[in-house]
């Protein structure tokens, strides 16, 4: 899988194109619109990562540009200035989603793989991994065909963790992704150990193995190794 | 009152008083003129009668011609005053006398003198009729009046046109800022005017109205740099801390690091982000209204809530009605966020919370600290008043939405209930 990263600040551009660059996607760089805009004439991605604030132009005017080529790219906005009509704006003119600066790694991957199973399967698709089988359209579960009822909240961890395997997903990276940056209060964590806690053995019960996790009490990780 | 109203009442209000005036003084004038020449005329016809009188040595018949009248007694039969006491003396009388032709009584201006004649003194009246002098008077006086309301009524209609004609620069300025709009789209400024201090208004008001909208605009844009300044290098640290942990062989010790940092930079941006928020709402950058429902609103914000609402074994009370209001969609979500975490935060355990939402007002209810707090500083900036992992600026933004929007914000606290009210 194919990205296109386009930030202009070095730092948090390294940093991103690290923590993706792996197994599933090879990432390119663009720093300033121009570079952007001559990559995403060159070559096709399966996901943008767009920032709007950029030296050289607004990336509202590139998102507009790559609408108006009909390119199929998923699009997922960047900004630091976390407002609402921003957001309004870039939803309307095609973006794919919008993800407010500063946010954890994991929730970038998240975002990203969420636009690109929509982009890819039409939104009708399986994400599976091993035995585990999550059809993001009914957002069911199955264990080898066993139904797992989750609650919501299981469901939105588990689909977290799954997007970002192999990562130490840290507790306040899911806690923001759970209940949103406002809600951030001590007792948060304890919550997350519940959730995990459940969603774990709901999983075990139907007869998966155990990839989730804990990183010494801080965090936990899917992973099968 | 409109400008003009005023203007022209109070010309009609001077207008009629001058006029009064000037009327009675006219009528004064051109009567004592016309007395005047009445008596100059008797005067005359006593010269004449004592001419006689020294001629002849008596006096001559009694007359009456057409509307002058001579007449005489001896001074016996009716007293007779000095000749010599003056001129406008007490020997000119105004009297009604009967007038058979025309069979009503007439005004008569008479003089009175003593003629002495053989030794004995006579009394003598001459009398002139003031009928004639009376309808010249008032001839004069009305052609007079008609002129003057003909010239009241022109003044009267030039002045409406003339208002209209030369005040509309003024009013299209006053349109002009009736319809302008900090954040809208400039609207073209009025023409200018060729009368100086209209046009010196609109050229105010148009560089006035630019230096606003521009003011705004480089307002909007600080806080936007000032945003991207700070949250850019918080995503720099947030990304790194989020990239160190995924670093092979870390022990506990540093990993628990790494999350107290992560703590802190969430912090961080809370706080900036509800900074920014303040500032937002001070420059007016959210004047864009649109019926807002509250109620899913609040539904939303409990369901989020949920896992804080049960560890803490709080007693959920809804009473929500349909309430929609007219503000910025952002700034109801932030009023009803703030006030139920706060409510949620600051809670006990086994704590009630309520939230009623009627026509007119929000109210949430919670259980909490058992004292009063201190509604003085209550929705002051980081005047936190039990320690809580908020940043002190929840109440602060409440309240600005509040101002903002035209509502108001009371705080209560009975039987151990705080209890904030939002009534709009």
């Amino acid at each position: 899988m194919k990205l296109l990263i386009v930030e202009d600040e070095p730092e948090l551009l390294e940093s991103m194109r690290a923590y993706l660059s792996g197994e599933d996607y090879t990432c390119e760089t663009a720093s300033t619109y121009r570079e952007a805009l001559e990559k995403t004439d060159l070559y096709a991605y399966d996901c943008i990562l767009l920032d709007i604030m950029l030296p050289g132009g607004d990336g509202l005017d590139l998102l507009r540009e790559l609408k108006r080529n009909r390119k199929a790219e998923g699009i997922l906005i960047i900004s630091a200035k976390n407002k609402l009509e921003d957001k309004i704006s870039g939803l309307h003119l095609g973006a794919d989603d919008y993800l407010a600066k500063p946010f954890h790694l994991p929730e970038l991957g998240a975002r990203i793989a969420a636009i690109i199973r929509r982009k890819q399967f039409g939104g009708n698709n399986l994400l599976e991994y091993h035995e585990v089988r999550i059809d993001t359209q009914a957002r069911t579960v199955r264990v080898q065909e066993k139904s797992v009822p989750l609650t919501k909240k299981e469901y939105a961890l588990l689909l977290y963790l799954v997007s970002n395997r192999n990562k130490v997903i840290p507790k306040s990276a899911l806690a923001e992704h759970l209940w949103g940056d406002d809600m951030d209060m001590a007792s948060n964590y304890d919550f997350i150990y519940t959730h995990v806690k459940n969603l774990r053995k709901k999983l075990l019960d139907a007869g998966a193995s155990d990839y989730l996790q804990s990183v010494y009490g801080v965090g936990y990780k899917w992973t099968d190794q | 009152m409109t400008l003009a109203s005023t203007y022209q009442r109070f010309y009609l209000v001077l207008l009629g008083i001058l006029l009064a005036l000037g009327c009675v003084t006219y009528y004064l004038t051109i009567r004592y003129v016309l007395i005047h020449q009445v008596d100059n005329d008797l005067r005359v016809e006593q010269q004449e009668i004592l001419d006689f009188a020294r001629l002849h040595d008596s006096l001559p018949a009694p007359s009456h011609y057409r509307d002058q009248e001579m007449t005489w007694q001896t001074a016996t039969v009716a007293p007779c005053p000095d000749s010599g006491s003056g001129r406008h003396g007490r020997n000119f009388q105004n009297t009604r006398t009967w007038n058979p032709r025309g069979r009503e009584w007439e005004p008569t201006r008479s003089l009175i003198f003593p003629v002495t004649i053989k030794g004995l003194r006579y009394c003598v009246t001459v009398s002139k009729s003031l009928e004639e002098t009376e309808d010249l008077l008032w001839l004069i006086l009305w052609v007079t009046a008609g002129s003057v309301g003909v010239l009241v009524l022109g003044l009267f209609l030039g002045n409406r046109f003339l208002l209209r004609r030369i005040w509309h620069p003024f009013y299209a300025t006053l349109e002009y800022l009736g319809n302008f709009s900090l954040s809208g789209r400039a609207v073209a400024p009025p023409g200018v005017s060729r009368i100086a201090e209209f046009a010196l208004l609109s050229r105010s008001v148009e560089e006035m109205t630019g230096k606003m909208q521009k003011d705004y605009m480089a307002l909007q844009q600080f806080t936007d740099h000032a945003a991207h300044e700070m949250q850019t290098p918080l995503a720099v640290i947030k990304g790194r801390i989020d990239l160190m942990m995924q670093e092979p062989g870390l022990g506990s010790r540093q990993l628990e690091q790494m999350q107290q940092l992560q703590r802190s930079v969430s912090r961080l941006n809370r706080l900036n982000q509800s900074l920014l928020l303040l500032t937002r709402i001070e420059n007016r950058q959210f004047l864009e209204k649109e019926s807002v429902a509250l109620k899913p609103i609040i539904e939303e914000k409990i369901e989020t809530m949920q896992d804080w609402i049960k560890a803490q074994q709080l007693t959920i009370s809804l009473d929500l009605e349909e309430a929609s209001l007219m503000m910025h969609p952002f700034l109801a979500e932030s009023l009803v966020n703030n006030l139920m975490t706060n409510a949620v935060r600051h809670n006990v355990s086994g704590g009630s919370l309520v939230v009623e939402l009627g026509a007119g007002y929000l109210r949430v209810a919670n259980t909490g600290p058992s004292e009063r707090l201190d509604e003085g500083r209550l929705f002051q900036r980081f005047m936190k008043q039990h320690p809580s992992e908020g940043v002190g600026l929840g109440l602060a933004i409440v309240k600005e939405i509040a101002d903002l929007s035209g509502m108001g914000v009371s705080y209560t606290f009975e039987s151990g209930r705080h209890t904030f009210t939002v009534t709009f």
